[in-house]
Order: C-alpha cells, then structure tokens, then sequence
C-alpha cells in the first residue's frame, strides 16, 4: 500500500467553546497528485488547512478530534515548523511574504528548516526560481514592493524552498488579474509535475478542478461531496453552484 | 536550461550576472566600517574636552546596550521595557565578582554578560507567549520585581545606599587614574576608558552584525514581519524569540557592567523605568533594525543635552542660575527642546536619523550611477 502523501482523518475543529468550524472531516491526498478543496465562505476551508499547517492554536482554535498525517507519520500534535520539517509546506492566504526582507532573504527563510550549506541553498534556490523566473531580477528587491502576482509567486517560492512532498496553496488566485491567476495555474501544474502533491484551497473553482484529479467539497464544516475532478466538473449542483451561473473572476477555460 | 552546479562558484546561465553595484556594495561598507574605526580610534587626540569625552563615553556604553535592544525590538519586533533590569543583573553580577571576588576585568564582563543572557532566556519563555502591548507591560513588571530586589538584597547591593562597582584594573592599574608608565601618564582617564568602551562596542556591533546576516537573524526578522507566517515557513518562532530573548539581555548586562564600573558606585535608583524608556528611545530615534541607527541613537541621546546646554549660553532669555526662581533655565529648556527634537525626528523621518542621513548618500549615489551609465 502506498503511503499518502497527506491524510487528515475525522477531524473536527473548535474555536472556543461553542463554535465549531469542522465537524470529522476526512481528506486523503494521494501522492504526486493535485486534491483541491472547494467550498463557499465559511464552510471552514481555511480551518482545515490550519489544522494541516498547525496553525489553529495561533488563532484560538483546537483540533478536538481527529489525525493529520504527513507521509504517515502522524503530525497531530505537532509544531509548525516541525511538520515543515516532515515535508509539508504552505503558502498562506493573503500571500504573507516577510514584507521587510528582500526577495531573496524570503526565499532563504523558506529553506530554514533544511539548513543547507551555501552550494546548496544556491542549487535549491536555482531550482525554485526556474518556475518564477520573473522574480530572479527582483532578488535584491524588498518583498513589501512586489505586485500581488509577485509575492504570490515568492509565497510559492519560499514554501518550496523547503523542498516540501505536500504543499498546502490557500487561495493562490486571490486578487490577482485573470492571466495571472493563468500563470500561477501552470506553476502549480508544473511543480506537481515535478513529484510534489498539492492541496489546493480555492474559491476560483473552475481553476482548482481544471488542474486537480481529485476534489472535496466542504460546505458548513463537513464534507458534503468528494470524487474524482472530472466528475465534480460535470456533477449539475457543482455546475450551478461553483461554475456556471456567474463565471468566476479570473476564471480559466476547461481544459 | 538550469544544470546541477558543480562548483558553489559556478555560475549557472539561469542566474543574472550580478550587478556592478551589487558587488561593490560590502567593499564600500568595509571602507565605512574601516573609518568610522579609525576616526572613533583618533577621537582621545583630537583635542576632545574632558566633558565631552565623558559625554563620548556613555554614549559608547548605552550604544552597547541599545545594539542588545535593537536584537530583540529591531530585529525580532518584541518590545522590551525590561531592557533596565537586565542591565541591572549585568552591573550587581561584575560587581560582586569584581569587588567581593577580586576577579579580574576579563572575568566579570564576559559574566555579565553571560548571567543576564541567561536571566533573559530564563523570563522569555513566558514573554513568548505575549505580544505587542502586551508583552511590554510584562517586560515593565521585571523592572518592578527588579526595583524591589535591589532594595532588599542589601549583602549584594548595597540596598538604597548603593555600592562599590568592579574596577577595571589592567596591569595592576585602575583605569578609573587613567593609564601610567612610571611617572608619566600615558593615558587619561578619559582616553582609557574611551578605549575599552569601544573595545566593548566593536566587538558587540561585529556580533550584531554576524547575527543580523545569519540564519538565525533572517528567522528573527521573518518572526518580526509575520509571525505566523515564520512559523508556517518552518521558523520555530518561540526559539527564535528565546534566543533573541537572551542574546538582547547579553548585551544589555554588559553595557550596565560597564556603566556602573565606569562610574564607580552605583544605587539601585539607577535601574528605574526611565532607564528602559531611554533606551527605547534611543533605538526608535536612531532607526529601528538597523546598527548604525542604533549607534547614532545612543550618541544622539546622550550629546543632545549637553549640546543644549552649551548652546543655552549664548540664548539671552536663559538663566544661567538653576536656583534663580522662575524663567527658562538651560536645563528645563533642554528637556523641552530635547522633546521637540524626537518629535520632529519621528514625524520627518520615523525611520529615525539613520534614514535621514541615508537619504542625501542615497540621492548622491543614484545621480552619480545614472550619469555614470
């Protein structure tokens, strides 16, 4: 049996004592593969990926129930820096560049974990930027000063630098213009080409399922519908739902 | 069209040449370094008066101890009101170790330094769990707590009589006399004490600098711009603000070890609230994140006084008298002008003097680059 590459396994999520946001969600990402997350505001998408990245007592929140694994080991209780150490990476909503570091004091920061020697941090670094290449002029450039597609391309950028198996992306096209939301699609196919597994969180839902093979639906802290992408495509409560009736901002034609 | 690098040097078509500018940058800040060493070197002979030189000195010591600030505000964005208490911790361990112990120069600062490093490290795990205004109203208590024990643990200081501080004696000679060979004086006591003071400073500011540039100080930088978002990268954020935490107190003891040795007896007054402000305020004023903004804070603090103070003589409205009752004296107007000065340095500039003097180097530099090409 191959091991996924990321499994959260009936969680459920509470933020103080009465509200909860998630309720024994079960979400598998199988490796080399793309899963995107779909769902409207508040169905609790970006508590779940907070659970994923650990981030839920930082904002108040508590897992009450459930398991998060990462290449099978079990990351439940864990730190943040140290499930990026187990291979999870995220870049977060609202891209959070350190605005006050240059482009590439970001990229070095997104490496920490893995303290590479010089030559090494150089050969990552390389590898990285050859999806961006756009940032490669602006290395000495503060973060704070960059385009919204930019810092979203150095948010990836920095996740990557730790040479993550899973990396969360929470709404990569978020207020960005159509061609570039274009842009990072293909940087998203492109790095899961070349072997990372993705989860994808995204409002821009013919985007997400036009790239992903695999889809979830939360809607009110539960999984309400999951399968393959293709057939999400084609399921009419989807269609009506997250498709059809108003194409979304920057939505990017089927393929 | 990007292949493996075999060598670190290798560079790789992928990677743009590296702008002229670009390489000329870390000579042109070992030129600035290599001076300021030397002028600050030359300044015992340039005719200095004694006030001056006094003046000269503290502004040297604070620079160490707002370089430590700098650590923990600058780079890490923690406010620290503690700042006092842990100088506080460095001056009481070098003098009980200087005095008491009889141990020599080299011991009681390093331990200084050490001890309150530690007592940092000791009282940040509770302060990381704090944040912004928070955390400076908890950092304010330590000053508190500190108050009560200097008060109360009379064997070790002195209670509110004060006590003697560690001299710095090297070759069997208390610099506090300046620095004899026979019969003759070599050095003042001025231009000793210069000297270690700076002594001090460099080697505090060339750790600095090694910290700011490392790994450790991008993580302490990335948990000052989001900390979220340090953690998430793979940053442990609460390491990262321990560390900063000690290393912040470190320099803080080891600018109070030097302030009370160099004035020779010390109260536990000393240690107030105001003793931290200062210091904020010198961080703030000089540029926060920066070690030249840290140094120019300290000097600009400690000289502007003094230099309102000399200028109130040739103001013809002040007293020169400070018991003559009412009017302006120089010292009350010092204080008012002194306000003045910080207030117009933050709504000018709030990046602080270190920006405001960057900025005609940055001009001149752009207009000599743009005509050059």
């Amino acid at each position: 049996m191959s091991v996924l590459a990321l499994a959260v396994t009936g969680v459920s999520v509470r933020y103080g004592a009465a509200a909860t946001a998630l309720s024994d969600v079960t979400l598998e990402v199988p490796r080399g593969e793309i899963v995107s997350l779909l769902g409207p505001n508040g169905a609790g998408k970006t508590s779940l990926m907070r659970a994923v990245s650990g981030l839920l007592p930082a904002h108040g929140g508590s897992l009450v129930a459930g398991s998060v694994q990462v290449l099978g080991h079990d990351v439940t209780g864990d730190r943040p820096s140290a499930r990026v150490r187990r291979g999870l990476a995220q870049a977060l909503e609202g891209r959070q560049v350190f605005p006050d570091l240059t482009v590439a004091e970001n990229l070095a920061a997104g490496g920490f974990v893995r303290h590479y020697k010089k030559a090494a941090a150089q050969e990552v670094r390389e590898r990285v930027l050859h999806h961006f290449p756009q940032l490669q002029v602006l290395m000495e450039r503060k973060a704070g000063y960059l385009s919204g597609g930019e810092q979203q391309m150095l948010a990836i950028g920095r996740a990557m630098m730790s040479q993550p198996s899973v990396l969360l992306l929470d709404e990569p096209s978020l207020g960005l213009a159509p061609k570039i939301v274009e842009t990072v699609r293909d940087v998203i196919l492109d790095i899961n080409r070349e072997g990372t597994s993705i989860l994808l969180v995204e409002q821009n839902a013919a985007m997400a399922l036009s790239i992903a093979q695999h889809g979830y639906v939360l809607e009110g802290g539960r999984i309400v519908k999951s399968g393959p992408a293709a057939d999400l495509r084609a399921d009419p409560d989807i269609v009506s739902l997250y498709l059809g009736v108003m194409p979304t901002e920057g939505a990017v034609p089927h393929v | 069209m990007t292949t493996t690098v075999s060598t670190p040097e290798a560079e790789s078509p992928a990677v743009p040449p590296v702008s002229s500018a670009a390489r000329r940058r870390p000579r042109r800040a070992l030129v600035g370094v290599l001076l300021f060493v030397a002028l600050m070197a030359a300044v015992p002979w340039l005719g200095v008066s004694d006030l001056w030189m006094g003046v000269g000195i503290f502004a040297l010591i604070a620079a160490v101890g707002t370089l430590g600030l700098q650590v923990i505000m600058g780079f890490t964005g923690q406010i620290s009101m503690g700042h006092a208490a842990f100088m506080a911790v460095g001056a009481y361990t070098s003098a009980w170790l200087g005095v008491e112990q009889e141990q020599p120069f080299w011991i009681w600062l390093p331990a200084a330094a050490l001890v309150s490093g530690f007592a940092g490290a000791l009282f940040a795990p509770i302060a990381v769990r704090i944040r912004g205004l928070y955390l400076a109203v908890a950092t304010l208590a330590l000053v508190f707590i500190g108050a009560y024990v200097w008060d109360t643990w009379t064997s070790v200081t002195g209670g509110s009589a004060g006590r003697l501080a560690a001299p710095v004696v090297i070759n069997g000679q208390d610099l506090l006399n300046g620095y004899w060979s026979g019969d003759v004086q070599v050095l003042t006591l001025f231009q000793a004490w210069w000297y270690v003071a700076l002594a001090v400073l460099l080697v505090v500011m060339v750790l600095t600098w090694n910290i700011k540039r490392s790994r450790l100080g991008r993580a302490m930088m990335a948990v000052r711009d989001r900390d979220l978002a340090a953690g998430v990268v793979g940053i442990p954020v609460t390491r990262t603000k321990v560390v900063a935490f000690g290393i912040s107190s470190a320099f803080a003891g080891l600018s109070g070890a030097l302030l009370t040795a160099y004035m020779g007896y010390f109260t536990p007054g000393q240690w107030s609230l105001m003793l931290s402000v200062d210091f904020i305020a010198m961080v703030v004023i000089g540029g926060l994140g920066t070690i030249s903004g840290a140094i120019l804070g300290a000097f600009f603090f400690k000289a502007m006084p003094e230099v309102i103070n000399w200028l109130a003589q040739y103001i013809p409205f002040i007293s020169q008298d400070p018991k003559v009752d009412g009017g302006v004296t120089a010292p009350l107007l010092s204080q008012f002008l002194y306000g003045l000065v910080i207030v117009l340095v933050l709504i000018f500039e709030p990046r602080g003097l270190y920006a405001l003097l960057r900025k005609p180097v940055d001009a001149l530099r752009a207009r000599r680059e743009a005509g050059v090409r």
